[in-house]
């Protein structure tokens, strides 16, 4: 007996983290090689285009322990429900940054005072209007918590003040001109005042929460109170699934319309398969694939050895092999298809030759490699760059860490010279300032000069949006110039549907299904 | 023989040890302090895996003085027993979630699985172990002895996978992925349970049937069923008072010693199926680091099992009398 308990013990744990790679795989093959039995058909009995009658089913990662208030938001079914019940003052896509809720986001003179004022229109879906007390208690609420907190580290919540009935002053405790793009559109999601039950939350956005649970999903409906242009679905159905290849299985079986973060494999086996397809993958919805440099150690503090390593790569066969070709190779600076990102900068492509030369002469022996696949193809990439950059003769080693854990010792990212790792593509505004310069905790090639820096606190701090564009353009050309970032390609979240659903978009990840239909 | 003689000795011993409330309290204190320190022992915490690639030395440090992280571990462990004994099992600490909350739904769901599972997996595999167990070395115990073996030797995830193709994929009979109705319960959709149920019954009940065989095959050539067979009683009969009476301890006790697998396959069958149950919920939660769900899973698993052998000991005492206290 011993015996079998030990064995089903072992089973167990392979199995689990067998799952985790093959799960997704082989549910898939099971679906498609039987077909689609009813997929599609659901959708076309739904099939009506315009502000009635339509539900988008959709099923993403979630976990048993969700809630619905986003400051604890851990997994993306409660940020799909979030960006559709709350509104948010503004907001970011591909096209650039807009104002949601808010009419106006003015700066004073100098950017210590910032003065927002809502839209008139604006009522929450019990009826209350959207005042200035939901508002400073909203980014009070956003302050507050971890995860938000760092966004809002310059807010004086003590000394903001409400104005006017629908204007809220916020006092900064150092100039920033880029509140607007670097906090309010990253984050803005307005709840009345005094709210601490998440349960059925309320808010002014285009839908309203009929029911949650974590177990079988939210429920939305459309608000019908709501300001903007009303939503065209009726419905969404919001279902948590936790493992890829059962969203997947889910969507060919006709139990979902819109499956997100499916694999790259997955997305393989449906290609044939009636009814469905994967959506374009687009760069404001994906992760900036990163190798690390670090600046602070040798080889990587002579800035020949950066240049040489990243001339040294073959960003499109990495693409390719790694992302199975879904993907686009990136140019060593984050932000690529976003606001802000100067496409000027010229494509790095491999030159071997030049790579030697800038390599002659420097005897570096072993470089370590530390890779967790924080994001399926992080160990592949790196073991495609020891044979990339063995080509040009240098040797690197890799060390694999566990995924899960491995943020629970940051200083141990730091000691090797290379870290695979990822950001998701933000906008340069954003990323910029966060994951770069000598003294971000994040940036993990820890390369930054003074320059970049003052580059980097003006685009942080001016007030006029020319003169932190051109702060942010100069600071890119450093970045790609000299940094340690060796940014080769971004990975496109892949997401399927059934093929009559269109009019998705993108904001910071999340599908946007207020303009979804069926065609 | 010696080997099976041994084992049940053996077995018999660890029943007796854990005989009474007593010891079984004493044993699930023991097992909680394990599970405790287990969870602890592993690198990461809940505030490391709340704030994943966001957190900085600062901002863990702070989160974790805000959760009491940075106590003693045994001081931990006194705080969580003091609560459970109390009635209350905590709270999930990145959200505040109340553990009784997050556990209610899951473990319906759960249990209705094993429950169902258990069900299937006793009258398949106790009617496999009797059958081969009374012909064996028979065609019809090489078959199902073989059968038995491949399905204790599949995977429960290539079990799912083939159920899956044939009666979600080629068959369209039951849904691939066991999605509950949005805002409704099991009771609502009982087709999400066949094809996750039966995925347990396949394997467990191969095991089951494999361990059974042996005790009918000792037992129907022990002495006194052999005298009777030979004494001309009808065969009906020498199985109903000569054979089964032997054989219902140790059987029950093989059945109570398949429910912990039941409950620990229901994880991997859970997942692959998306089965809102206990088993995502305790995957969850010890990636998640959080010490309140993961105890009251652990601990209430640990409880059942104690449960079931405590249930086997006391049926094998009932049809055994050599076994009965003096």
């Amino acid at each position: 007996m011993p015996a079998l308990n030990r064995r089903r013990f072992l089973h167990h744990s392979a199995l689990a983290a067998g799952l985790l790679v093959a799960g997704p795989t082989l549910s898939a093959c099971g679906r498609s090689a039987a077909g689609p039995s009813t997929s599609g058909s659901a959708a076309s009995v739904r099939g009506v285009a315009g502000p009635s009658g339509a539900t988008v089913r959709v099923g993403l990662l979630g976990s048993p322990t969700d809630t619905l208030d986003m400051t604890t938001a851990a997994t993306a079914l409660p940020f799909l429900v979030g960006y559709h019940v709350f509104d948010s003052l503004a907001l970011v896509d591909g096209a650039g940054f807009r104002l949601q809720l808010a009419e106006a986001i003015t700066p004073n003179t100098d950017g210590t005072r910032w003065t927002i004022t809502t839209r008139p229109a604006a009522v929450f879906s019990d009826g209350r209007p959207v005042t200035a007390t939901d508002v400073l208690f909203s980014l009070g609420w956003l302050a507050g918590s971890p995860v938000y907190g760092p966004f809002f580290a310059d807010l004086d919540l003590a000394a903001s003040k409400v104005v006017a009935e629908r204007t809220v002053e916020l006092a900064l405790s150092r100039p920033r001109g880029d509140l607007l793009e670097a906090t309010l559109s990253q984050v803005s999601f307005v709840i009345p005042d005094g709210t601490t039950d998440f349960t059925a939350p309320v808010g002014s956005g285009p839908f309203v929460v009929e029911s949650f649970s974590p177990d079988t999903g939210a429920v939305l409906v459309r608000n019908e109170k709501y300001w903007g242009e009303p939503a065209l679905p009726d419905r969404l159905e919001i279902r948590a699934i936790s493992d890829a290849g059962a969203r997947l299985a889910a969507l060919t079986d006709g139990q979902l319309d819109l499956a997100l973060d499916i694999t790259g494999t997955g997305a393989q086996t449906l290609q044939g398969v009636p009814g469905v397809r994967v959506l374009d993958s687009e760069l404001v919805d994906s992760a900036a694939m990163i190798f690390y440099l670090n600046s602070r150690m040798a080889p990587f503090d002579d800035p020949d050895v950066r240049e040489a390593v990243k001339l040294a790569v073959d960003r499109a066969q990495l693409v390719d092999v790694v992302l199975l070709g879904r993907g686009q190779i990136g140019n060593d600076v984050l932000g690529a298809g976003l606001p802000g990102f100067d496409d000027t900068l010229t494509q790095r492509t491999q030159q071997q030759e030049r790579a030697r030369q800038l390599l002659a002469g420097k005897n570096l022996g072993e470089i370590g490699l530390l890779v967790g696949e924080l994001t399926t193809g992080l160990t592949a990439a790196s073991e495609l760059l020891v044979q990339q950059l063995a080509e040009v003769g240098l040797t690197v080693t890799i060390s694999t860490t566990d995924p899960s854990t491995m943020f629970n010792d940051i200083e141990a990212l730091t000691r090797l010279p290379i870290l695979a790792s990822y950001v998701i593509n933000r906008p340069v505004a954003v990323n910029l300032t966060t994951y770069t310069g000598s003294t971000s905790p994040y940036s993990f090639s820890g390369w930054g000069t003074p320059e970049y820096d003052r580059l980097l606190t003006t685009a942080q701090t001016a007030v006029d949006p020319a003169a932190r564009q051109e702060a942010l353009r100069q600071a890119q050309q450093l970045l790609w110039a000299e940094g340690g970032d060796l940014l080769w390609g971004y990975k496109p979240n892949l997401n399927a549907s059934v093929d009559t659903l269109t009019g998705l978009t993108f904001s910071q990840s999340v599908p946007l299904l207020t303009t979804a239909r069926y065609t | 023989m010696v080997t099976q003689r041994t084992e049940r000795v053996g077995l018999a011993g660890s029943l007796r040890a854990v005989r009474g409330p007593a010891a079984g309290v004493a044993l699930l204190l023991a097992v909680s302090l394990v599970v405790f320190l287990a969870l602890d022992s592993l690198p990461g915490d809940a505030a490391s895996q709340s704030q994943g690639m966001q957190a900085t030395a600062a901002s863990l440090a702070r989160q974790r003085s805000a959760w009491g992280l940075d106590e003693p571990v045994l001081l931990r462990y006194w705080s969580w027993l003091c609560g459970a004994l109390t009635g209350d099992l905590g709270v999930n600490l990145a959200n505040g979630r109340p553990v009784a909350d997050l556990l209610a739904g899951p473990l319906g769901r759960t249990a209705a699985l094993a429950a169902l599972a258990l069900l299937g997996s006793v009258i398949v595999g106790v009617g496999v172990g009797l059958l081969t167990g009374l012909r064996s070395d028979t065609p019809t115990d090489r078959v199902l002895s073989v059968g038995a073996l491949l399905a204790v030797c599949t995977p429960e995830f290539v079990v799912a996978v083939a159920l899956v193709t044939v009666f979600a994929g080629l068959l369209g009979v039951l849904p691939a992925v066991s999605l509950l109705p949005v805002g409704g319960s099991l009771a609502d959709r009982p087709a999400v349970l066949v094809l996750p149920a039966v995925t347990l019954i396949v394997v467990a009940s191969g095991a089951l049937a494999r361990l059974v065989r042996p005790v009918v095959r000792a037992q129907a050539r022990s002495p006194h069923v052999e005298a009777a067979r030979l004494d001309g009683l009808p065969a009906g009969m020498v199985l109903r008072h000569h054979l089964l009476p032997g054989v219902i301890g140790p059987i029950g006790v093989l059945i109570a010693m398949v429910l912990p697998y039941l409950l620990g396959g229901a994880v991997v069958v859970e997942a692959v199926f998306g089965y809102p149950g206990l088993g995502s919920l305790l995957v969850e939660s010890v990636t998640a680091r959080e010490p309140a769900p993961v105890m009251a899973i652990g601990v209430g698993l640990v409880a059942v099992t104690l449960l079931g052998y405590g249930l086997a000991e006391a049926l094998a005492r009932t049809v055994d009398p050599r076994r009965r206290p003096v």
